[in-house]
């Protein structure tokens, strides 16, 4: 039965040519390719942690959350709540490594950390992790349009993925950014707006609580079953090897964390995520299923609905003609604002870790041009691979399978690198190569995974790959690295945690001094030739000296940063005091608008 | 049925391992100075977080049954 009226269609095309316009308008701030994939390392921590959300929820997380929500009950929220135990590795660790060491994309790493050996391998890997992400959003899209308007898969595919190629070309990551600023507040408010209405379908918050079984409310799966949805398997898989692989070789996500104004706003806008709209976003995600389940406990929903198809078939029970459209076009939103960033980072690798390396010291021009062309094709290749997805029997097994039989070679790769110095390029090498290699041979013969089942039936072991990859890559690892030469520390400044200093102070070309919390001025900006000057009581109550580096913005907070610059502080001037002397090349490249007053802190 | 409380028990084992084998390498490392005193409010968030999805997933095991 095709679902959703010509109203509805109406709101999902206007949101579509919304979006398209929304996100081709910030076009006029990419003037570089720096612009392009880190949008100026200019926004604030609120901007980012919305993006984050909209990039981890994408239009799959409704369909295969829903799903699970819908089988088996409140577990279905295990993956979204459990991020925060990785918050001292990425906040005091990862985070000033990759801000301060400039490095643009996780191959770059790992030349300057290893070799350019261990950048080709690690391109490859990240490029089939990227594309296959982009292909399974782009397959659960095509799922839920063929459940509403009867439409083809592949159609819906290469439709959606022609929008975000679109307004990706022309505004690049400030694009990205602004757009998922849009995207996670509309698909945050339609998963509320699910469980309100569900709510009123089924008559009451008690009559739905009531409605449902012990253990459908539970946070977590019994332990070891059942097969396809199991405790331990999910949380080896999801909770650890998911969350792992998208904060630490997620491309967008390295790049989004770069795109804020200092480490300081990155570790706000990581809290952010992690308390707050991880939690929302579970529950907007998942709710669909919680109340399909109720609502067929009660009567109300047929006993033969598809679990693949509850998100929609509930958002249709429960809503009126335009109500529904608008949460379609929520789905939508979460996959283009999943999508338009694995493009953007699949942009990145392509420019920097391909044609710079083939096509060195070009205009940057150039790279620019190249950039917007790897978007189109990385769109390309996402619709060319929706096939592949289909053949799987659900879409949580498509997806779950997808990255553990990816991700653990690379996870280990890079937490070895950053947390030990001893680790050498040759275990590197060997995690990678005999790591991947490993993986493939679960996937050809799964009874190697038997040892780990932890009782987990033999249908359900596909879900210990990730366990399985950690281990034989953290063998090789601590094998290779005590058996070979270590690497001099001094060739690596900045890239493993025992660096992170002299990472600092090449960062700003002096001592650092980046703890104190950053004090506010409001100032005018009066134009100069070049460079930045403050008044003396300026920079004393900023705590600045010349050489620190300074970040200047427009004062209207709600800009998140999109009119901003870093510029380094000169000599103190002895003019009034709430004047900042700006030279004219910052204000063109920060977008500043010299009528307005601007905000300054300290970066560095 | 396994005991509810398996799966709790069996995560927050291996996530504090891990919270706590990464904040002592930041520590000792110096990529985490506690002598400073913004630098120990953030340790502190992060561990008064850490305990909050503790307890809250305790709770939701606690109320399910109710």
């Amino acid at each position: 039965m095709i679902k959703g009226t010509v109203l509805d269609f109406a709101i999902i095309v206007c949101y579509f040519l919304f979006i398209l316009g929304f996100g081709t308008f910030f076009g006029k701030y990419v003037k570089s390719t720096k612009d392009f994939f880190f949008g100026g390392q200019r926004f604030s921590w609120w901007l980012i942690g919305f993006s984050c959300v909209a990039t981890t929820v994408g239009s799959y997380s409704f369909i295969k959350y829903s799903a699970v929500a819908y089988q088996y009950g409140f577990s279905s929220t295990m993956t979204y709540l459990n991020d925060w135990f990785i918050l001292p590795l990425f906040v005091f660790i990862w985070l000033p490594i990759i801000y301060y060491s400039r490095i643009t994309s996780i191959p770059e790493y790992f030349e300057k950390r290893f070799n350019s050996t261990t950048r080709t391998i690690s391109v490859f890997i990240l490029l089939v992790y990227l594309l296959g992400y982009i292909g399974i959003n782009l397959y659960t899209i095509g799922v839920a349009f063929n459940a509403m308007f009867g439409w083809d898969v592949m159609i819906t595919a290469i439709l959606i993925s022609f929008v975000c190629a679109v307004y990706m070309h022309a505004g690049g990551q400030t694009s990205v950014i602004m757009t998922d600023l849009a995207q996670a507040l509309m698909l945050l408010s339609a998963g509320f707006l699910v469980f309100f209405l569900g709510i009123e379908k089924i008559g009451s918050v008690s009559a739905f609580w009531k409605s449902l079984p012990y253990e459908f409310k539970l946070p977590f799966s019994p332990f070891n079953k059942p097969p396809d949805f199991n405790f331990v398997g999910i949380f080896w898989q999801d909770a650890f090897g998911s969350s792992m692989a998208f904060y630490f070789m997620n491309q967008g996500i390295l790049m989004r964390f770069l795109s804020v104004r200092s480490p300081r706003d990155g570790r706000k806008a990581m809290f952010l995520v992690c308390l707050v709209l991880m939690p929302l976003a579970a529950f907007a995600v998942a709710n669909a299923g919680w109340i399909g389940r109720s609502m067929q406990n009660l009567g109300l929903l047929s006993n033969s609905t598809d679990p693949n198809h509850i998100f929609v078939d509930v958002a249709f029970g429960i809503t009126k003609p335009g109500i529904f459209g608008f949460i379609m076009a929520a789905l939508i939103a979460a996959l283009m604002s999943t999508i338009d960033t694995l493009i953007n980072g699949v942009a990145a690798i392509g420019v920097n870790d391909i044609v710079k390396k083939f096509v060195p010291d070009r205009e940057d021009t150039f790279y620019l041009k190249w950039a917007r062309t790897i978007s189109l094709a990385a769109a390309v290749i996402g619709v060319a691979l929706v096939p592949l997805f289909m053949q799987f029997k659900s879409i949580y097994l498509a997806h779950g399978t997808f990255i553990a039989a990816v991700t653990p070679p690379m996870i280990v790769t890079i937490l070895f690198g950053i947390l030990w110095k001893r680790y050498t390029t040759k275990a590197a090498i060997y995690t990678l190569v005999i790591g991947s290699i490993a993986m493939l041979i679960s996937i050809q013969w799964p009874s190697v995974l038997t040892l780990l089942s932890h009782g987990v039936a033999p249908e359900g072991l596909q879900y210990l790959r990730a366990l399985y990859g950690l281990i034989v890559c953290t063998a090789v690892s601590i094998v290779i690295t005590v058996l070979s030469k270590e690497k001099e520390l001094s060739n690596i400044p900045g890239l493993v945690v025992d660096t992170i200093h002299e990472g600092k102070v090449l960062f700003k070309g002096g001592e650092p001094d980046d703890f104190d919390e950053g004090k506010i001025i409001h100032c005018y900006i009066a134009e100069t030739s070049e460079g930045v000057s403050l008044s003396t009581k300026m920079m004393e109550y900023l705590q600045a000296k010349p050489g620190d580096i300074l970040y200047i913005a427009d004062e209207r907070w709600w800009l998140g940063g999109l009119r901003s610059i870093h510029a380094k502080a000169g000599t103190p001037h002895q003019g009034v005091d709430n004047v900042l002397f700006l030279g004219s090349d910052l204000i063109t490249q920060g977008n500043l608008d010299i009528n307005r007053k601007v905000t300054v802190i300290k970066i560095i | 049925m396994n005991s509810p409380w398996l799966p709790f028990i069996y995560q927050y084992s291996i996530f504090t391992i891990f919270f706590i084998f990464t904040t002592m390498i930041a520590i000792k490392k110096h990529a985490l100075s506690l002598s400073h005193p913004t630098e120990r409010r953030i340790l502190f968030e992060i561990i008064a977080g850490y305990l909050f999805f503790i307890v809250f997933h305790a709770s939701m095991i606690i109320v399910a049954g109710v």
